[in-house]
């Protein structure tokens, strides 16, 4: 009766009742297994929602005590811009005076200019005849490594003896350091308010109307634009020749923003735009181009085509892969782990920078050591590591290392949340109606 | 065989690579915030306040100019 009412399963002979309780015992625990895995996965959500909601807590919290930390103990520079000073006096319109003796040698406005990190607080000493006599910075929030360019190239030297009625503007009568346009150009506009007020104010000249800011709009902001546009449309599924396109694209982008203009979204520029120094968009409308571009393609797309695309780093990693063949190399052991600890590093950055109220102290990418062979030691040594990895593996940098990933799940994060409200908020508006 | 070999080493490649670049990327924002320490200390230390009265300079009369003005006073008490 068994071998009549029964079939083979697995080469073993077994009854109708037999395989149909093996089967329901399988769907229970398909189903048990399939319930776990669907609690699991609720219970990683809001996990995810309550570090989410922490990150933001933290971040406030940060900027909060940064703003009360801040010092602004200006006058404590004073001194430096005119060391030949015996004594410095409080004047009028905020100025100050220096003197040698009797002798009045020179008066001292504080000016701000905006750097690359942000604002620039510059004490500027013109002397009596109007000329530049004496500079010195007050207050700085540029990367290290750049600020020290600026200052190995002297190029505070290159604006003193200019006068308060010369154009003092960069490119025009002052060259800028190579490789540190931004900081060349916040030193130039303090010293321009600066001098310009004090002729104003103390020495009672008619100092030259301020010009309107002119837009800078040059190659650097059309070729931004402009690979923002193809990666957007090499990313089209339909898009015929995708691969060629990509690979165009990155390798202009290497070398026009990463060898030429060394321009690239970096931690800083994040901290920056936290800290609200939003510097003047006609000046600097690279970096306004850069983070609207980044962003608008996270929160349309979900896709970020500067990252996936053309980042100069990340294609400089690839390079590297295609001569070694590098290969993505999952391991599931530590995925988790890695991604944990490149959040934190990220978040620990931000945090610092918010604290300190200065973008670039924080920031630990190695852009500036590759494309400028500029840094310290554990900069080359890092540069050396992922130069190395690359060759083996994809991209390493920016899977396991790089500070703007989490900035973009965090983004996607956010905006997946606000996608999850959006739908029920319409069926209830339907419902209602 | 061979490939197994392969991942194991490059999966050992990226723990010390994300291991030392932790590490690294530490080591760089601690030296920053070091400098940036020395620089706030360094700018404390060369402060120099401005007398707390004084906000214009106010010019100083000489001996002689001092006689001459406490001679009107004594003839002109008035003024």
């Amino acid at each position: 009766m068994l071998l009549r009412a029964g079939r083979k399963v697995g080469g073993v002979m077994q009854s109708e009742s037999t395989i149909k309780m093996r089967i329901k015992k399988t769907d229970v625990t398909g189903a048990k297994t399939k319930i776990e895995a669907v609690a699991k996965f609720q219970r990683q959500k809001k996990i995810e929602r309550f570090l989410a909601a922490l990150t933001i807590i933290l971040i406030i919290a940060a900027w909060a005590t940064g703003y009360r930390m801040q010092s602004a103990d200006i006058e404590g520079s004073l001194l430096q811009a005119v060391p030949a000073a015996e004594r410095i006096e409080k004047v009028r319109h905020g100025s100050y005076a220096a003197w040698k003796g009797d002798k009045l040698i020179a008066y001292i406005a504080v000016g701000e200019g905006s750097g690359y990190g942000g604002p620039m607080d510059i004490a500027v000493a013109v002397d009596p005849t109007g000329k530049i006599s004496g500079m010195s910075v007050v207050n700085h929030r540029e990367t290290p490594s750049w600020y020290k360019r600026v200052i190995e190239n002297a190029f505070v030297s290159r604006v003193i003896g200019k006068s308060y009625s010369d154009t003092l503007r960069l490119g025009d009568d002052v060259d800028a350091v190579s490789g540190a346009t931004y900081t060349s150009r916040g030193i130039v506009d303090a010293a321009r308010n600066a001098s310009r007020h004090i002729a104003a104010t103390q020495l009672n000249q008619a100092v030259p109307p301020k010009e309107a800011e002119k837009i800078i709009f040059g190659l650097p902001e059309i070729l931004l634009l402009a690979l923002f546009i193809l990666a957007i449309a090499s990313q089209r599924v339909t898009f015929l020749k995708k691969k060629k396109l990509r690979w165009a694209l990155m390798l202009t982008s290497m070398v026009m923003l990463g060898f030429v203009y060394t321009n690239l979204l970096t931690i800083s520029l994040i901290n920056k735009m936290l800290l609200g120094f939003w510097p003047d968009w006609h000046t600097h409308l690279y970096w306004y181009l850069l983070i609207c571009g980044v962003l608008l393609t996270l929160i349309v797309s979900g896709k970020n085509s500067y990252c996936e695309t053309f980042c100069p780093f990340g294609v400089a990693q690839e390079c590297l892969g295609q001569v070694g063949g590098a290969k993505g190399v999952p391991i599931p052991r530590y995925q988790t782990l890695f991604k944990w600890m490149q959040r934190t590093l990220a978040l620990a950055a931000v945090l610092i920078a918010l604290i300190y109220r200065n973008p670039g102290i924080s920031s630990y990418e190695i852009f500036g050591t590759l494309f400028d062979l500029k840094g310290n030691i554990s900069q080359f040594f890092l540069l050396g590591l992922v130069i190395l990895t690359s060759l083996f593996v994809f991209r390493p940098w920016c899977r396991y290392l790089c500070p703007i990933h989490p900035f973009e799940d965090f983004i996607k994060f956010l905006r997946n949340q606000v996608k999850g409200i959006w739908p029920q908020k319409q069926k209830t508006n339907s419902k209602n109606a | 065989m061979a490939s197994k070999t392969k991942n194991k080493l490059k999966e050992r490649l990226i723990i010390v690579f994300v291991i030392a670049g932790v590490a690294l990327a530490s080591i760089d924002i601690g030296q920053n915030i070091r400098q940036e320490m020395k620089r706030s200390a360094q700018q404390e230390k060369t402060a120099v306040k401005p007398p707390e009265a004084q906000k214009i300079a106010e010019p100083t009369l000489s001996e002689e100019e001092m006689k001459r003005w406490a001679e009107r006073l004594e003839s002109h008490p008035d003024t």
